[in-house]
């Protein structure tokens, strides 16, 4: 086992393989942001005590030089490659961050503002750089996962740093300079680890749509001007630049609001205040991002988590503008910062993860690089118009400002979460619909079944072949093809497509039958002789000797009659006959009868019906005979379900006949069933629910019922995975075995998932289902993503540790955990 | 009507001889070999039509019950060699437009594998 792996069995959300490149994100962060840290206590400090607040928007002001920076960083960027890039702009920091130890004794009071523009130009770069160095490493689901132990590190870089700053301010002041370039050099080897195990990853990896590191300029274009076009084109990323420009904006206004408190208020070594100040937001946003961010995200979503951030610091402000104290300007400027540096961060950060990997790039080279900034100078020249207005209060004009932005910003948050959702459900794609449904939309059976049966008849006889043709014209379905198919001859000498179809002379008479008039005067006059009175009474004679001289009437006799019988009008007194046919010797005298006993939608044949459900030779016959009569015979069929002395095979065929009804009674019955059933007739329940559901959008479906069985069949997954998993014997390992394991737990996945396809978007619920079945990595990512936004905590927290790619042990575990809390289940 | 179960790779064929008529079925239908195949797991099926002499609307059934259950698990069912006047029948019945027919059973088993 590695040597980074002994931390992190504690940490349940690093998976194994993961480790050595979430600890050096980790470092790589910790190693930045600590300088930074202390090069900030040392601006602001140095900024305050040189040129004091009211020049503050002044330095705001200077971040356009700082987004002209950005810019021309991105250019950069597009030109060289990613890693030598990082490497080169830590190595300038660091030493530019040094020059400044001789610069500072020696220059007039001005420099501050230069080394203002300088910390800030520093921010933006190295921060930038690591996100775009996360983001070509992991994908969403591992990115959210991991950010909060990453993120963690860079909190607890500037806790150090901040506390370093603290402690050493009044004695080593400028001195700091040093260690701040000393930590910048350090991440370097880091920065070229990353990039080694990136590269050892994808060589091991599948090629797929994840990044690949180190890519080369020309490769992908990420210029200032692409990145703006990006933006510009896509709604999405509009979205997320109005909420960096917002957020932007706000944290301006709150930068001045705290200071201009806490220069008023602090005595003493401003540096060291902001050292100690630094430090201690830290500390808190280390706790709230190391035990809290994941775990807030994956519980709460990002939709929440991205409205939390907003809602804090407005309720902050408003505390502040009542009560301008040094605690409230601590709690409000604490706020903003320790929420930006974890959860607002983490949040931000997902919002990138389903936009396209080229627009991705390119975008946040032009957000987060130059729209960040370009936000503090707008923020600045908003704060100095709101400075030069005659109204007394500056603290209350700005807080105004502030909370106008603070509302537009909760709006866009807003939006956010529903658009990500949304670029998530679009990234998946259903892979396959119900087989029924597609065959109902696409096979039009009845028709097929009718000529097979037509061309059976042929050899047969020609009544039979006769009264098929009929009813191919009477539902105007006597195609063009069909036609051909019975009017071709056979060549002489020549074998022919269809030579071999034509066995009988019975085309012939029909033959100046076909063409549309001649079938519409045909129809008519069949009709009109099936409706006399005196063609009643005749049949009747007739079928009363055939069918009492049954023995001596051969079976296409017989078949002859249950074929007619379907054709007749359904009130005919004549069709009472198929109630003989239909108890018929003869498997074929049978089908006919089903067939037409169907048609003539009479309840007297539905018992007969129903019992035919039973027999595979009739099953698919009876099905769809007992379909025809619809919604009028739901109860009956539910009758049947529920008669625990009917045969299991039976009752599973009712269920099927329910589904194929499909209305909310026939729901309700299936439900029921459900609810109180012993569980032999679950799969058959379920998966009729299933196919009403995927069909129709009318009906609805007891949530409470379908929740109680639901909890039922994760309880049965679990209870099957851990039979099946054995325990080692001492060092821990756990085995999983079993041949009937997959098919099993398969089909109760199945369950599980049409079961919440009642409860949520049908759709989006097998997309899901579908790509994770996929077993790729993005597809499973984006799918458990979809999921996640929109399934409540229960089911979600039920679900997940089935879908997660969680090892074995700790997979047993959490079922282990999550059996206690759940009913018992079926056996 | 008799069937044969055979596997290639993950691939169960089945080997159907003589006519798939309703008066010539016993408790083991066609549909219910392959549920039972499906249910062990698999989800690729060949359907060999080579000694089919017959089919009725029965058999119709049956073969579409079969691709039914095993589309419904994101498996696949296909068919292979057909003969040309049972094909000319599936195209105008439209069966084919759902049902994938080879004329050879190495062309289905390649595109099991292209899927």
């Amino acid at each position: 086992m590695d040597r980074p792996s002994r931390f992190f069995p504690r940490l349940p959300w690093v998976k194994p393989g993961e480790e050595a490149t979430a600890l050096l994100f980790f470092f790589y962060f910790f190693l930045i942001t600590a300088p930074f840290t202390i090069f900030k206590s040392i601006r602001d400090a140095s900024f305050l005590n040189r040129l004091g607040s009211e020049n503050l928007p002044l330095a705001y002001a200077t971040t356009f030089f700082v987004a002209l920076v950005a810019a021309f960083m991105a250019r950069l960027q597009a030109r060289v490659r990613r890693q030598s890039l990082l490497v080169a702009t830590l190595l300038f920091f660091a030493l530019t961050g040094t020059a400044f130890f001789f610069l500072f004794p020696r220059s007039g009071k001005w420099l501050v503002l230069v080394y203002y523009v300088w910390a800030n130009v520093l921010a933006v770069v190295l921060m930038t750089q690591f996100w775009i160095a996360v983001n070509d490493v992991y994908n969403p689901r591992e990115a959210k996962r991991l950010i909060g132990f990453i993120v963690s590190g860079g909190i607890l870089g500037g806790i150090l740093g901040g506390l370093l700053t603290y402690v050493w301010a009044d004695r080593w002041s400028y001195n700091l300079l040093w260690l701040g370039g000393g930590l910048l050099c350090a991440a370097i080897p880091v920065v070229n680890r990353v990039y080694g195990e990136q590269r050892k990853r994808a060589a091991e990896a599948p090629p797929g749509p994840a990044q690949t590191a180190g890519r080369s300029a020309g490769q992908e274009k990420a210029g200032f001007r692409d990145g703006l076009q990006t933006v510009r084109q896509d709604r999405y990323l509009r979205l997320l630049a109005g909420i960096v420009l917002l957020s932007g904006l706000i944290a301006t206004f709150i930068d001045w609001q705290s200071k201009h408190v806490i220069e008023r208020t602090v005595r003493g070594n401003l540096t060291s205040f902001f050292g100690l100040f630094n430090s201690g937001l830290l500390i808190f946003s280390f706790l709230l991002q190391f035990l809290g961010t994941s775990r807030f995200v994956d519980r709460y979503g990002i939709r929440r988590i991205l409205l939390l951030y907003p809602v804090i610091i407005l309720a902050c402000t408003l505390g502040l503008t009542a009560w301008p104290v040094l605690a409230l300007a601590v709690a409000l400027k604490g706020s903003e910062k320790s929420l930006s540096y974890s959860v607002n961060q983490s949040a931000r950060e997902l919002l990138y993860f389903p936009v396209a990997p080229e627009q991705k790039y390119r975008a946040k080279v032009f957000i987060d690089m130059f729209l960040n900034r370009l936000s503090r100078t707008l923020g600045a020249l908003l704060l100095l118009g709101a400075l030069a207005l005659p109204w007394p209060h500056d603290l209350l004009k700005v807080s105004f400002l502030s909370l106008l932005c603070l509302v537009a910003w909760i709006g866009l948050n807003f939006r956010a979460g529903s658009d990500y959702v949304r670029l998530i459900k679009e990234k998946l794609r259903g892979r396959w619909d119900r087989g029924d449904r597609l065959v109902e939309v696409q096979v039009d059976v009845g028709f097929a079944k009718t000529v097979f049966d037509l061309l059976e008849s042929r050899r047969r006889s020609p009544v039979l072949y006769a009264l098929h043709v009929y009813e191919l014209i009477r539902q105007n379905k006597l195609t063009a093809e069909v036609r051909k198919l019975l009017l071709a001859e056979p060549e002489e000498g020549r074998p022919s497509a269809l030579a071999g179809l034509i066995e009988s002379e019975s085309a012939g008479p029909l033959a100046q039958v076909f063409g549309a008039p001649e079938e519409e005067a045909l129809k008519r006059d069949v009709e009109e002789i099936m409706a006399l009175d005196v063609y009643q009474e005749i049949m009747e004679g007739y079928l009363e000797r055939t069918l009492e001289e049954r023995k001596a009437t051969d079976a296409v006799t017989r078949m002859e009659i249950a074929k007619m019988l379907g054709l007749l009008p359904g009130q005919s007194l004549l069709v009472q006959r198929l109630e003989d046919l239909l108890a018929d010797d003869s498997a074929e005298v049978v089908r006919y009868a089903i067939d037409s006993a169907g048609r003539s939608g009479r309840r007297e044949f539905v018992p007969e019906l129903v019992r035919r459900l039973g027999d595979p030779r009739f099953r698919q016959d009876a099905a769809e005979a007992l379909e025809r009569y619809g919604a009028r015979i739901a109860g009956t069929l539910a009758d049947h379900l529920a008669d625990v002395h009917e045969p299991l095979e039976l009752r599973k065929n009712m269920a099927a006949a329910l589904g194929r009804v499909g209305n909310q009674e026939s729901v309700d019955f299936l439900l029921r069933q459900l609810g109180r059933g012993q569980g032999d007739l679950d799969d058959e329940i379920i998966d009729a629910l299933d196919r009403v559901r995927s069909g129709q959008a009318k009906v609805s479906f007891d949530p409470a019922l379908v929740l109680k069985k639901l909890e039922q069949e994760f309880k049965r997954y679990y209870q099957v995975f851990l039979a099946e998993a054995k325990e080692g014997s001492g060092d821990g390992t756990v085995k999983a075995e079993g041949p009937d394991r997959p098919k099993t737990l398969e089909a109760v996945l199945l369950n599980i998932f049409k079961l919440v396809g009642l409860v949520y978007a049908h759709g989006d619920i097998f997309k899901a289902y579908q790509n994770w079945l996929s077993g790729t990595r993005e597809a499973m990512a984006y799918a458990l993503e979809l999921l996640d936004s929109f399934l409540n905590t229960n089911i979600r927290d039920a679900l997940f540790p089935i879908l997660e790619d969680y090892p074995l042990r700790e997979r047993v575990r959490r079922f282990r955990s999550l059996l206690k809390d759940l009913p018992e289940a079926r056996p | 009507m008799d069937i044969k179960k055979r596997d290639k790779d993950d691939i169960v064929i089945f080997d159907i001889e003589g006519e798939i008529r309703r008066s010539d079925i016993t408790d083991l239908t066609l549909h219910q070999l392959v549920k039972d195949q499906l249910e062990a797991g698999k989800k690729h099926i060949l359907l060999n039509f080579e000694k089919v002499e017959f089919i009725d609307s029965f058999g119709v059934g049956e073969i579409l019950a079969s691709y039914i259950s095993t589309h419904n698990l994101g498996g696949k069912l296909k068919i292979a060699r057909i003969s040309k006047k049972l094909y000319l029948i599936f195209q105008i019945t439209m069966l084919t437009k759902v049902l994938e027919i080879f004329d050879e059973e190495e062309m289905a088993l390649q595109s099991f594998l292209k899927d």
